[in-house]
């Protein structure tokens, strides 16, 4: 346009000019021949010169102004090269800074690679953020750099500059931050001297506030295009913390999970069906396999159907599946477990992943077991001279015209009851021993005297089998201190098994002697001793040694586990030496009464 | 059937006694043995229509008692029935496996009750050896 218009304006001049020049040499010739040319040449002439003075006049006028536009031009150009070169940077420095703040990070290791690339960005000397706390509704301030903020200090939430951030949800600068008045408390006397904030928000959630300061004596002014650039970058920072809140909030409670299979002694598994592959959490004492099919060869041959069946009906009919079973670890020896398992299904139902936890219940089996023998040793212990009871009484009833007859059954029925009375005593004796609830009474007691009583109460058995019994009693007289009715009992009980177990005309000696500052006390026999295997576990409750069973069967299997309970109490020991075939000696050892 | 012979092995001296008065009562022909070595002598002598078999005992415990009666010839077609005071189900599955005809526990029966469950074993015997009852 401007082009065109010079253009025409330079050709009209240029016409003027030649038609001015051409009828100036016309009228310059006729006047060399003494001539004088027609009127029209001089008016042509005269209009000529006009038009072209006019011409030059308005292409000089259009050529300054165009020179003019041209200048407003270069100057506006050059202003927009200068932003277009600015925005490049930031963009440019925007994208340096997300690279880092994008990648995945820890949360805190995040927000302070966010807190330096902010104060990077616009060159700043300090910089803070406030994340929104949505329990307590304020803000905490979790990261800063450069002026010494007070970490972890929560701030309202409609105080100073975060508050008015989140009022506007808009970048606010204050650059006399000294003189600003709505500065928060705990930041009023820190030397910010001016500082831009700016919303993180995420998907419509408020992270937080971004904030650049600076600090001290400058004359540093954030402006408009500060705040945009900040802006920018705090959008996609806040998508940064998000992600790392929730990678975070997935690790814990992965690790939550974790912890909680480790207390429950348990391992979890996640089996994937489709591609049959197992993942563990938990820490096994075994690597565990990772195929199904080899999981399943090593459940106990017998548990194996059942568990095969209970977890097909889980499978078809959602039946919970809570199944206990022995699993090997293949070396035959097999431990038991409990395993409680869910299917994860598919859109169809199909079962497509099998998550479950397995506990080690082997210790519980083992306990459950010894409960169980426990039970069924009492109750057979119980039953039998209740029986005797029963029929004897029984067989009285029918016998009312023989007295002889009635009085040996009556005699029967009473003898069968003492012998319950004595199961009863020792299984109260035991629990209250065990237990601790049995009430002592502390005293000085004199071993011999308390011996010779046993060994007098025992003399009708011992003369029925013709055995032997000798005592044996160091000089100085041996006072123990303990409870006369439970050391009563635990001699009673060391002795009268080596009444039962010596054989008719077999000797038995007991001996008493000092050792240290211990009593010794023992009783030998020569009765059927105790094998080797059994020795360990003779003190044991309801322990029975394996060649007792061939001479009777009327024992409880608590007598020694009594003796060893009641001699401890009294803070002794109680212990065994024998050889099978030979005899046994028991010994004890009390401390002496002071 | 009255008159059958049942040989009692049981070791508890008052329930061996208690077992043999109340059976003779019933007009059985009772023997007695206090352990499992003893019950074997005697069912290979006297070879009783019916065993009462305790398992709880010295020396032969009454499931071995009852293994070494089914492995004997002699003593294989007599009828046991086990009369414990353990109703542990391993014992019952174990008797039952070896062959016994049944299993009683004593704490729960009466004198009489035992005698009417050994009539019922006896005729249960007499049918399935082809012999009608008496």
């Amino acid at each position: 346009m401007a082009i065109g218009a010079a253009l025409f304006i330079f050709l009209s001049f240029y016409a003027a000019s030649w038609l001015w020049q051409k009828t100036a040499y016309m009228q310059a010739e006729l006047f060399h021949k003494g001539l004088s040319g027609p009127i029209y040449l001089n008016r042509l002439n005269f209009l000529a010169n006009w038009v072209g003075l006019l011409m030059l006049v308005g292409a000089i006028v259009y050529g300054f102004k165009i020179a003019r536009q041209a200048s407003i031009d270069a100057r506006r150009n050059a202003q927009l090269l200068q932003e277009t070169q600015q925005r490049t940077m930031e963009i440019a420095a925007l994208y340096d800074t997300l690279q880092d703040v994008t990648e995945k990070h820890e949360l805190r290791t995040l927000l302070q690679i966010i807190l330096e690339r902010a104060r990077a960005l616009l060159a700043a000397s300090g910089c803070a953020i406030f994340l929104f706390d949505r329990e307590h509704d304020d803000f905490q301030i979790a990261v800063e750099v450069g002026v010494g903020m007070p970490i972890g200090t929560h701030l309202p939430r409609n105080e100073g500059l975060a508050g008015r951030v989140v009022e506007t949800l808009e970048p606010v600068i204050i650059n006399d931050f000294q003189n600003w008045s709505q500065r928060s408390m705990p930041l009023r006397h820190l030397p910010i001297s001016a500082a831009v904030c700016v919303p993180m928000i995420r998907g419509g959630e408020l992270i937080g506030v971004l904030g650049v300061h600076e600090v001290g004596e400058t004359n540093r002014k954030f402006t408009e295009a500060d705040a945009r650039l900040l802006s920018l970058f705090a959008d996609n920072a806040a998508g940064a913390v998000h992600n790392a809140r929730l990678v975070e909030a997935l690790q814990n409670s992965e690790e939550r999970f974790r912890i909680a299979a480790q207390c429950a002694s348990d391992l979890v598994y996640d089996w994937d069906l489709t591609a049959d592959h197992v993942d563990y959490f938990g820490t096994p004492n075994i690597t565990p396999p990772t195929t199904r099919r080899e999981y399943w060869s090593l459940i106990h041959p017998e548990d194996r159907p059942r568990i095969e069946q209970a977890l097909k009906d889980h499978f078809d009919t959602g039946k919970p599946f809570s199944e206990e079973y022995r699993i090997g670890d293949g070396t035959g020896s097999f431990a038991s477990v409990a395993d409680r398992a869910t299917a994860i299904r598919n859109q169809n139902g199909i079962p497509i992943r099998l998550i479950g936890a397995v506990s080690d219940i082997t210790e519980r089996k083992h306990a459950e077991q010894m409960k169980s023998d426990f039970v069924s040793f009492v109750t057979h212990q119980l039953r039998t001279p209740l029986s005797g009871v029963k029929w004897m009484l029984e067989l009285a009833m029918d016998t009312m015209d023989d007295p002889e007859e009635l009085k040996s059954f009556l005699q029967d029925a009473r003898t069968s009851t003492e012998r319950l009375i004595r199961l009863v005593n020792d299984l109260l004796d035991t629990s209250r021993l065990e237990r601790g609830k049995l009430q002592l009474t502390m005293q000085n007691l004199s071993l011999a005297e308390l011996t010779k009583e046993i060994v007098d109460e025992l003399s009708p058995l011992t003369l029925e089998k013709e055995q032997s019994i000798s005592i044996e009693t160091a000089p100085d007289l041996l006072q123990v201190y303990g409870d006369a009715q439970l050391l009563r009992q635990a001699l009673l009980n060391l002795l009268s098994n080596a009444v039962k177990y010596t054989p008719t005309g077999g000797s038995i000696q007991i001996q008493m002697g000092r050792d240290g500052d211990r009593a010794l006390w023992s009783v030998k026999d020569n009765g059927i001793g105790i094998p080797k295997a059994d020795m360990a576990k003779l003190f044991e409750k309801f322990y029975r040694a394996g060649n007792v069973l061939a001479v009777e069967t009327e024992g409880t299997g608590l007598g020694l586990y009594l003796v060893r309970l009641i001699v401890e109490r009294f803070g002794g020991k109680a212990w065994c030496e024998s050889t099978e075939g030979v005899g046994s000696k028991f010994l004890v050892a009390l401390p002496l009464a002071a | 059937m009255k008159d059958a012979r049942i040989l009692v092995i049981e070791d508890d001296k008052f329930l061996r006694k208690a077992c043999e008065v109340g059976l003779k009562k019933r007009g059985f022909t009772v023997f007695t043995a206090i352990d499992g070595e003893e019950g074997l002598q005697q069912a290979r002598a006297n070879i009783p229509d019916l065993i009462l078999l305790d398992l709880l005992m010295p020396k032969l415990s009454g499931l071995e008692t009852l293994e070494a009666l089914k492995k004997d010839e002699q003593t294989r077609g007599i009828p046991v029935v086990i009369l414990s005071n353990s109703s542990i189900d391993a014992d019952i599955q174990k008797a039952k496996a070896l062959g016994a005809a049944g299993y009683l526990v004593k704490a729960a029966l009466s004198l009489q009750q035992l005698g009417d469950r050994v009539i019922s074993y006896l005729e249960k015997a007499g049918q399935t050896a082809g012999i009608g009852p008496s």
